[in-house]
């Protein structure tokens, strides 16, 4: 499957990634590259085998519902870039009119 | 017109688990903000979430409820979007293969049974809440995590539903069902109910959809009703006029009670789901849902069929006393304290429901079930008449007394000495000459009125009935 450019940029929309047009390019080539190789496994038949969607065989790993520890006071706001009144500040977001 | 709406719903339900759905911070409602995370819910690198097993019994719990099938197999994908209220980047979800099949529930409409389909039902964790109004900064939104990572059983409807009226007893249903198996509080104000609404229109008798509009931003069952009305005089209205329904989400104004566009700056959504490998899938068998199946309590429906059989009551009576699993357990109480199960309907359905905002709250209505049947055994054995008693329950539902203390210390006891009622009634005759010769001259109504002056004098503890005969007897 050949990585184009539309590809890389709808790509690069979707990861709120800025790429210039060189960048797209260079990257078109080396995505193209590792698809094409791991399309080797086109060449498998697969007709009979069930997909999946998980490896290793491990099923229903459950925990308990016991309250346990939450972060400690200004871990939180040592992390944000920006914090206040006890909230994560970020540009506004409104959505409809 | 001639169309057709055709409305499918989405409906989340906060799962009532004490921990959150992949990590072991509380779920509470208002707490500080951002206090009740982890790095787990915070998305920070190298955590490893790991399933609730409370959550999960909850949403097989509801999808047996819903009568739908349980899935032998399902798994976890992630959802990929940003927002500033996912701190992933990804919401964990089912896409492909969801914990709950297909299954249907049965609402009641003018009348009329309706089975609305149930597509399927999943689990998911919740985002957090982003805020914009008060003290925020103008620009800014303040985010606080305490929500994400909450458990969501999303249940999505087939497309069955053909007017707001459905839609509304649909939601009912699925509230009352919910609570019924104590899997959700389905309070719509606290966030742990939330609806979406898909609706279309097309031509009566055609079969092929319209195109679909969704509907967010509903914050009550009534908002739900009014957005579909709104939905299908808009979309009518376009249609008739030649024009074209563009598919789109709108958010419901409650204000201006309208839907709006939304000005959204996404293209088409692409979420990019696929499974997430930190996650193992779920693998069930029969004995395991069986387990889950024991604790399935009697269900609305068959509740509300057994109330009509068991204590012949109008259907009408059965669904208000069966709409709470609280309010049937009350019910039930009162008649088993020797209550006539009709009697105990219509006072429990008056004097009770007009007392308490919701009937789950009967729990803490100072009037047990004791004391409403004392209540109508004493005005079935003619202690006290059907009048007093509204004004004993009144004094019952303040002080919580029961109903014989209240007429002790009241002396409110009905007087059934027939001595005693005809002293009041000789007064009442000769205080009241021209009543009397009226009634004497064969107007019947002024008998009404001294029956009326002889309870009034007795403060309406004489006995109506003995009253009425004696008044008769001493007239002729
Ligand atoms: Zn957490």
């Amino acid at each position: 499957m050949k990585i184009d450019k539309d590809v890389i940029t709808r790509v690069a929309v979707l990861a709120r990634i800025d790429l210039t047009d060189d960048e797209k390019m260079e990257f078109s080539e080396q995505l193209s590259g590792i698809i094409g190789y791991v399309e080797k496994i086109n060449e498998l038949d697969t007709e009979k085998i069930i997909p999946s969607d998980h490896i290793g065989g491990v099923k229903n790993v459950l925990r308990n519902d016991t309250v346990g520890s939450t972060i400690g006071e200004g871990v939180l706001e040592r992390m944000a870039p920006e914090f206040e009144n006890g909230h994560i500040v970020v540009p506004r977001i409104i959505e409809g009119s | 017109m001639g169309y057709e709406p055709v409305i499918g719903l989405e409906v989340h339900v906060q799962l009532n688990t004490a921990t959150k759905i992949f990590c072991s911070c509380p779920v509470k409602f208002g707490s500080s903000p951002n206090t009740q995370t982890c790095p787990v819910c915070l998305g920070l690198p190298g955590v490893l979430p790991v399933l609730n097993r409370e959550a999960l019994n909850k949403a097989i719990l509801a999808g047996l409820a819903l009568n739908c099938s349980i899935s032998g197999y399902s798994k976890f994908d992630r959802k990929n979007y940003f927002y500033p209220d996912l701190p992933k980047n990804y919401q964990i979800s089912q896409y492909d293969k969801p914990i709950c099949g297909p299954g249907f529930i049965e609402i009641q409409v003018n009348g009329e049974n309706r089975r609305i389909g149930i597509t399927r039902l999943h689990l998911e964790e919740d985002a957090g809440k982003l805020i914009h109004a008060g003290n925020v900064p103008d620009g800014c939104s303040y985010v606080d995590l305490n929500r994400t990572g909450t458990p969501l059983a999303e249940i999505v409807s087939d497309p069955d539903m053909r007017s707001g009226d459905e839609a509304y007893e649909y939601l009912l249903k699925i509230k009352s069902i919910m609570k019924y198996i104590d899997v959700s509080d389905c309070n719509m104000e606290e966030g742990s109910l939330r609806c979406d609404v898909n609706i279309s229109l097309r031509k009566k008798g055609t079969e092929k959809f319209g195109e679909k509009v969704e509907i967010k931003n509903l914050n009550s069952f009534k908002a739900v009703k009014a957005a579909i009305s709104w939905e299908i005089e808009r979309q009518s209205e376009i249609l008739d006029t030649g024009g074209k329904i563009m598919q789109e989400t709108r958010l419901w104004d409650s204000d201006k009670n309208r839907t709006n566009g939304m000005r959204s700056k996404e293209h088409a959504h692409d979420y990019r789901y696929f499974p997430d490998p930190d996650l193992v899938p779920i693998v069930l068998d029969m004995a395991y849902i069986g387990c889950i199946k024991n604790g399935l309590p009697e269900l609305p429906d068959a509740k509300k069929e057994r109330f009509i059989s068991a204590y012949v009551l109008p259907a009408y009576d059965a669904g208000v006393l069966t709409s709470s699993r609280e309010l049937a357990g009350y019910f039930e109480e009162t008649v088993r304290g020797g209550a006539n199960p009709k009697k105990a309907s219509n006072w429990i359905m008056g004097e009770v429901l007009a007392r308490i905002d919701d009937a789950g709250m009967i729990s803490s209505f100072p009037v047990r079930p004791a004391m409403l049947s004392e209540l109508i055994n004493l005005i079935d054995n003619n202690t006290i008449s059907g009048k007093i008693a509204k004004a004993v329950f009144d004094e019952m539902a303040v002080s919580g007394k029961s109903p014989g203390v209240i007429i002790e210390e009241k002396g409110l006891k009905q007087v059934t000495d027939s001595g005693e009622i005809e002293a009041v009634i000789d007064t009442v005759i000769s205080n009241n000459e021209k009543s009397v010769n009226d009634y004497r001259n064969g107007v019947e109504k002024a008998l009404k009125f001294l029956v009326g002056q002889v309870m009034k004098e007795s403060k309406g503890k004489a006995n109506p009935q003995m009253v009425n005969d004696i008044l008769i007897r001493k007239l002729k």
